[in-house]
């Protein structure tokens, strides 16, 4: 009878096994102190009622709302297997989808020569790029420079706005008066406040969005504005970054790869929509909608990477830039067009951004986007200063 | 280290919820039991207005237990969270004893339980009776330094006060986490705890929680508002309006002596369910037939 019951919970514990498998295989990381977790839980459910073993396993296993959908997937796949009584070894399983073009077909810059491994190579030596090439526009560079400038990107050092936080540090020449602090230490003294304690906020980095666009317009810029996003990624801290051309895509998650190269391959393989049209005033409702709340909260700072070349309804995107504009601390627009001589946002669309925007820099030479590196360094301790306060115009 | 078994079974759980007329699907009635049989967190995410602080107070009242809330804030310290002495008082007490002629007393009076101002966390665990609920709301808006002595606290139930030793929950009290994921809280965390997500309601169960919770609305015009909601969370808005807002609605519809729905009722009383200019607008310029129709249909 105990053995019989021995071997029912062996049997539990290796369904179990596999199953935490299928998870990790679709995607869904699941460690073994959870999976001890989830026999506990069965422990005191049964293995009898399918409802509930789903929702248990789902509330031990998942801690992720994205995951859900890979979770209950599995688990179809999981019950059908236990109901049919075996349980093979080598079955295929449900994955994250994979889409979207390699990283050298969608990257490999229009003009110029192709960027051939040896010459990539043979750059990678060269220390800081030629002050020429500081002045250069992208998109009339070479592949070899454009590696170079790649390098130059990685190798930045970006200081991030700072605002006041609400915590506070001791600080003997602090604005405030400590009045706790004061009291605590004249405990020493016998109950008589004989040192005043003051103490100062602290200071945050502010978080940092980048919207960057990866449209058919945009080529011969995106792949070193997502080296800049890689950059800022990793020396900022709490930078969230997304791509958009006809849709909205989070890519996050894949520039955290220290090597910038890696990451946006890894970018480019999650991508979908590279090198297409471009529809900014939905992507950017998309962000608005499904984003804004999770990801600009705290004093966000939006890096909005685009030539504002739109295909879609410009009043759209006026609406949507208002809105973006409402929920960032700074929104500032990072134009490869307004470097260009004798360029005014005249299209429909810029002239629906330029309205809605704090900052419009250049950004088609890499002196343009050190500049970029400085205005952020110096942006904001105070309120929101809008484009209108600060009287600029284009 | 378990908290004391109160259900033995799941089905008790979901009788138990419904006693306190809240309607809660099997996948929640399920974590819930697990929560309390395994001892561990329970945490719900979901967007605003699905009842997530609900569940606390409705699990405290049907456990018969006292509800203890931290709502969480940027900054949130443990002066606030924790413990605090009560440094007025203590400096009055030195004065006291200094008074008497015993000074020399006074320093070790002081540093006793009668002067510390015990916050929420502190209380949680050192209740003596049964362990009351502990409801950390909205834990998102805290921020990263005071998750990382959550995460503490959370593993093993005590609370170190240098002067006075370390304080240990007789039994750890149940506790629920929530969070609007309006930013990602860190997986350590999350995986101290059972992970629940709520969704919106299914329009057959939103009807039974209006049912449920307004029993003065009649069964019509609760099939239209419920009805005419789902039909809204259909469309492209900046917030949809969640289970909270619909009871609002029934509510304020009961308040005009509305019978049915209308354009010009619903025009009227868009300003409950939507709370963004943009929304309102777009609603009262497209979506009214839409709502009306899914209000016939009753969802």
């Amino acid at each position: 009878m105990a053995a019989e019951a021995r071997s029912a919970d062996l049997r539990v514990a290796r369904n179990l096994l596999t199953f935490t498998r299928l998870l990790r295989e679709a995607g869904v990381p699941v460690d073994a102190t959870r999976a001890r977790l989830a026999l506990s839980a069965l422990a005191e459910l049964g293995f009898e009622h399918e409802p509930d073993v789903r929702a248990a396993c789902r509330a031990v296993l998942v801690s992720r709302r994205p995951d859900i959908a890979l979770f209950e997937a599995t688990f179809d796949r999981f019950w059908a297997l236990l109901r049919g009584g075996v349980m093979p070894s080598g079955l295929t399983t449900v994955r994250r989808p994979k889409r979207g073009l390699d990283v050298a077909v969608a990257l490999v810059p229009p003009s110029g020569r192709s960027g051939s491994a040896v010459v990539e190579r043979t750059i990678r030596i060269v220390a800081s790029p030629a002050e020429v090439l500081r002045g250069t526009d992208f998109a009339a560079m070479n592949a070899a420079e454009r590696a170079a400038a790649a390098r130059f990107l990685d190798r930045l050092r970006w200081s991030p706005g700072l605002r006041p936080s609400r915590r506070y540090r001791p600080a003997p020449h602090g604005q405030r008066l400590d009045a706790r602090g004061t009291m605590r230490r004249s405990l020493r003294t016998g109950g008589e406040p004989l040192a005043l304690v003051h103490r100062a906020r602290r200071e945050k980095r502010r978080p940092l969005v980048i919207l960057c666009d990866i449209s058919g317009s945009m080529e011969a810029y995106t792949r070193l504005f997502l080296h800049l996003a890689h950059g800022l990624a990793r020396g900022w801290g709490r930078v969230e970054v997304f791509t958009f051309g006809t849709r909205l895509t989070r890519v996050t998650r894949q520039l955290r790869d220290r090597r910038a190269d890696a990451a946006i391959a890894r970018v480019s393989r999650t991508v979908a929509d590279w090198s297409g049209g471009t529809r900014i005033g939905e992507a950017v409702g998309e962000f608005n909608r499904r984003w804004s709340r999770r990801v600009l909260g705290r004093g966000a700072i939006v890096l909005f990477l685009s030539d504002g070349w739109e295909r879609g309804d410009p009043d759209r995107l006026a609406a949507e830039m208002a809105r973006l504009q409402r929920g960032s601390y700074r929104l500032i627009w990072l134009n490869p067009l307004s470097g260009t001589r004798d360029y005014a946002p005249a299209a429909a669309g810029a002239r629906a951004i330029v309205r809605f925007v704090d900052d419009h820099l250049a950004s088609n030479t890499l002196d343009g986007l050190v500049q970029v590196g400085a205005l952020l360094e110096r942006v904001g301790r105070g309120r929101p200063t809008r484009r209108a306060e600060l009287g600029a115009v284009g | 280290m378990k908290a004391a078994p109160t259900w033995s079974s799941v089905d008790e759980v979901a009788r138990a919820l419904e006693g306190e007329r809240y309607v809660a699907d099997r996948g929640l009635a399920v974590t819930i039991f697990l929560a309390l049989r395994l001892g561990r967190p329970l945490f719900l995410e979901g967007e605003a207005g699905v009842g997530k602080t609900e569940v606390a107070k409705v699990l405290a009242a049907a456990l018969g237990r006292r509800l203890i809330r931290l709502q969480c804030y940027e900054g949130l310290d443990l002066a606030s969270a924790v413990y605090e002495w009560d440094y007025p008082r203590q400096i009055l007490e030195i004065r006291l004893q200094e008074a008497a002629g015993h000074a020399d007393l006074a320093r070790n009076r002081i540093y006793t339980e009668d002067f510390l101002i015990k916050r929420p966390l502190f209380d949680a665990i050192s209740d003596h009776g049964a362990p009351p609920v502990l409801l950390i709301d909205e834990v998102d808006r805290a921020d990263e330094e005071f998750e990382a002595y959550l995460l503490e606290l959370l593993s093993d139930f005590q609370i170190t006060v240098p002067e006075l030793g370390t304080f240990r929950a007789a039994a750890p009290p149940p506790v629920v986490v929530t969070s609007n994921r309006t930013r990602e809280v860190h997986d350590a965390l999350k995986r101290r705890c059972l992970y629940h997500w709520i969704d919106y309601p299914s329009a057959e169960r939103e009807l039974a929680i209006v049912r449920s919770r307004l029993p003065e609305v009649p069964q019509l015009l609760a099939e239209a508002v419920v009805g005419a909601v789902q039909a809204l969370r259909r469309e492209d808005l900046f917030k949809r309006p969640g289970v909270a807002e619909t009871l609002d609605w029934a509510l304020a519809l009961m308040a005009l002596g509305a019978k049915e729905l209308d354009v010009a009722v619903v025009e009227g009383t868009l300003g409950v369910l939507l709370k963004y200019e943009e929304d309102v607008r777009h609603v009262r310029e497209d979506s009214i037939p839409r709502l009306l129709e899914g209000a016939a249909s009753g969802g």
